[in-house]
């Protein structure tokens, strides 16, 4: 049975608020392969890390805290989220959902939720092409 | 037991959300509003009732507190490199501030706390702290200064004396000398003199009245000169420490303090003063003035004695010389003298004591607020409050709260968003604009809005028909907790708080966001400002003079980018940088590539203007410009290589939002 949450309840469990284009009974979109978040993307892969990772029960880990004033990305629910190293261009880090679980990243914003079943996900963050090659900064 | 509201309690629940955002957005608090909360919640804790320190905005708030909090080493509150960053880079302000909006506030808010503590204060403080700084600070600060200057005067004094003194000298005791000796003297020399005395009157000129002469006169000008000196720096002095020192510091300490100033130190300060100043000014003068006149007077003498009195004096006159020519002398030269060096040398010292000793008082002031500042801080205040608070509250309102549905409810009308408009919206910028300026240590600072929500919830959940309210007295802590929490910025530091005055200017966009197209977004009257659009902070050239090409090398943020490009409009931008599209997507989302000329991209790079995957919380869909691959020959391509995808990687996602 595939789960499913709604808007309403993710926004509940992170005291985020729902956007407004949005209607809480409407269940999150689940993504199968990999999605884009605003400047986030979330795709299948990657190997899961060595180490515990962070649990993203209750109201969630802060993947992404953006530094002009808003524009956090938070994961939620099941699963635990092991970050990247610091130095890492774009990587986040690794999405790992146990079998029968539900992740979600939701945003402090505009963007929508969106689910991720059991598996592995790479969390990684938009480029921006300048001097240097760079994570785009939001 | 309550389960669920009513319309009309749903109702009051919007209504409250919106008086308390109002309340927090206009600053409608008072001082005495803010004072007596202050006291409630620092006597919750033990401490006595703060003084309240207004700042006219949140610079001056960070750099008052810095002052003030400094020394509190290791206890939470602004530290030591904040504290020495604030006074490298708002030492100008400061200065002024203190002067001018500190005294007034210091007279009106802090007058009577601070009088009562600082009464209460062992007299060894002001005797070690005070007395040391002041002696420390006059003897290496005026010693210098002072020395100089009188360096400086008694060259112009000797420039003078050569001009004006000499020819009149001359032409006085020529004419007195040769009248007293042609009636006195001429029938003795006429008979007794002859050519033999042409030598020795020569070498007894030279050798005994010239040295006889200067020695006298010097000794009696620098006996009055000192005298006048010291007298009238004295005065000075003493107007000047009435007007500088005790006339603010009694304006600003109260009447307590005054009275205790009076008592303890005025009379003390005063004497250590006059006595440093006199001796130093004495010797000095009687030094550089011994120099000078010596020189002078001996020069004057020996050329102008000696020709006219060649001929008729022989070895008789010396006493009667020294008898008459000094106390002619002495009365010129001591007037002369005094009405040329008063004028000169008192607005110099008068302007050099200002300068110093108005430095003195600011020091001063800073520093005998922070010794008092040592005991306990912004985390022994908020910690232990919002655990005891949570506790309590909890305890009490437990069972309505822990219905999951009407809590969340509750908590997301009331605490998220309301905090959400106004720290999320506002404060945050704030705090980011002063982390830009002033450095990542904010330590202490307290950015209350957060616990303003967090408190008008449980106040309206406590005030809900057929809810146990908390104990009276647990209600007065919350809510004056939640009147300390209702400025923007406060710093509550040992024995004091530091909170920011009302702003000058507050321009938001529909959604509550800052937002201002022609100047800045908020801003104080100590000139802190935050530019901002559509809620997105922004260096202040991107809102009064934005140009395309400087938003692409300048700003590397894309929400800031996006907001500077949008305010600068995207026809405007893409004429200014003359870009040719390449690709334009059917999909706004996807977007138009343009080729950006070398000189317009920081790197190689294209530019990607796209629709953003979701509208923004006020319906409206914002476009972005993003750097995208070089290589991107394909809206997709670039989106693609915006990700770090393959192109069919980049196709294989599910969606976006």
């Amino acid at each position: 049975m595939t789960m499913t949450i709604t808007h309403g309840e993710v926004a509940a469990r992170t005291g985020t608020l729902i956007p407004p284009h949005l209607v809480a009974q409407a269940e999150v979109p689940t993504a199968t392969k990999g999605w884009r978040q605003g400047d986030v993307y979330v795709a299948r892969g990657g190997t899961v890390p060595v180490g515990e990772g962070i649990p993203i029960t209750g109201a969630g880990h802060k993947v992404v805290a953006g530094d002009a004033d808003r524009n956090s990305h938070i994961l939620n629910g099941d699963g635990v989220f092991h970050p990247a190293a610091a130095n890492a261009l774009a990587d986040y880090g690794v999405l790992v959902v146990p079998n029968g679980g539900l992740a979600v990243l939701t945003h402090t914003g505009e963007h929508g939720s969106v689910a991720f079943p059991e598996g592995t996900w790479r969390v990684w963050g938009q480029l921006s092409y300048e001097a240097e090659l760079r994570r785009a900064a939001d | 037991m309550r389960t669920e509201l009513t319309e009309q309690e749903w109702a009051d629940v919007a209504a409250c959300r919106e008086a308390a955002r109002a309340e927090a957005l206009t600053g409608a608090w008072t001082v005495e509003e803010f004072r007596d909360a202050a006291a409630v919640v620092y006597a919750a804790i033990g401490q006595p009732p703060p003084l309240v320190v207004v700042a006219p905005g949140p610079q001056t708030a960070l750099l008052w507190a810095a002052l003030l909090g400094a020394q509190s080493q290791g206890q939470g509150d602004i530290d030591t490199p904040l504290g020495t960053q604030l006074n490298s880079q708002l030492r100008a302000q400061l200065s002024t501030q203190l002067n001018s909006q500190l005294s007034s506030q210091l007279d009106s808010q802090l007058s009577t706390p601070l009088g009562e503590r600082l009464s209460t204060q062992p007299n060894e403080w002001l005797v070690s702290q005070l007395y040391s700084q002041l002696s420390t600070q006059l003897d290496s600060q005026l010693s210098t200064p002072l020395g100089a200057q009188l360096n400086s005067q008694l060259s112009q004094l000797s420039t003078q004396l050569d001009s004006k003194l000499a020819p009149q000298l001359s032409s006085q005791l020529v004419s007195q000398l040769w009248s007293q000796l042609d009636s006195k003297l001429a029938p003795q020399l006429h008979v007794a003199l002859g050519t033999q005395l042409w030598s020795q009157l020569n070498s007894q000129l030279g050798s005994q009245i010239a040295p006889q002469l200067v020695a006298q006169l010097s000794s009696q000008l620098y006996s009055q000169l000192g005298t006048q000196l010291s007298t009238q720096l004295g005065t000075q002095l003493n107007e000047w420490l009435d007007t500088q020192l005790y006339s603010p510091l009694s304006l600003q300490l109260g009447s307590q303090l005054n009275e205790w100033l009076d008592s303890q130190l005025r009379s003390q300060l005063s004497s250590q003063l006059y006595s440093q100043l006199g001796t130093q000014l004495n010797s000095q003068l009687r030094a550089q003035l011994s120099t000078q006149l010596n020189s002078q007077l001996s020069s004057q003498l020996d050329s102008q004695l000696s020709t006219p009195l060649s001929t008729p004096l022989s070895t008789q006159p010396n006493e009667w010389l020294d008898s008459q020519l000094r106390s002619q002398l002495y009365s010129q030269l001591n007037e002369q003298l005094r009405e040329q060096i008063a004028p000169q040398i008192a607005p110099q010292i008068d302007a050099q004591l200002e300068s110093q000793l108005e430095s003195q008082i600011d020091a001063q002031l800073s520093t005998r607020l922070r010794e008092q500042l040592n005991e306990w801080l912004d985390t022994q205040l908020y910690s232990p409050l919002n655990e005891w608070l949570d506790t309590q509250l909890e305890s009490r309102l437990g069972p309505l709260w822990s219905q999951r549905q009407l809590g969340t409810q509750l908590n997301e009308w009331l605490d998220t968003q309301l905090s959400s408009q106004l720290y999320s919206q506002l404060g945050t910028q704030l705090s980011t604009r002063l982390r830009e300026q002033l450095g990542t240590q904010l330590k202490g600072v307290h950015w209350p809005w957060w616990r303003y929500a967090w408190l008008t919830r449980w106040l309206f959940v406590a005030a809900l028909d057929g809810i146990d309210p908390p104990e009276e007295d647990v209600l007065t802590l919350a809510r004056s907790y939640r009147a300390f929490c209702t400025p923007a910025l406060t710093i509550p530091l040992t024995g004091v708080v530091v909170v920011c005055g009302q702003y000058s200017s507050l321009n938001r966009n529909a959604a509550g966001g800052l937002h201002c197209t022609d100047g800045p977004a908020w801003a104080w009257p100590d000139g802190t400002a935050v530019y901002a659009l559509e809620g997105i902070r922004v260096p202040e050239w991107v809102v009064t003079a934005p140009e395309a090409q400087r938003i692409l090398t300048d700003l590397d943020n894309t929400e800031q980018r996006r907001v500077a490009f949008a305010h600068l409009g995207w026809d405007r931008v893409v004429s200014d940088l003359g870009l040719t599209p390449i690709d334009t997507h059917p999909d706004p989302h996807v977007g138009t590539l343009y080729d950006l000329p070398k000189e317009a991209a920081p790197g190689p790079a294209r530019l990607l203007v796209a629709r953003n995957a979701s509208p923004h919380t006020d319906g409206t869909w914002q476009t972005y410009g993003l750097l995208c691959s070089p290589d991107a020959e394909t809206a997709q391509q670039a989106q693609a290589s915006l990700a770090g995808l393959r192109l069919a990687d980049w196709l294989a996602l599910d969606g976006a939002s």
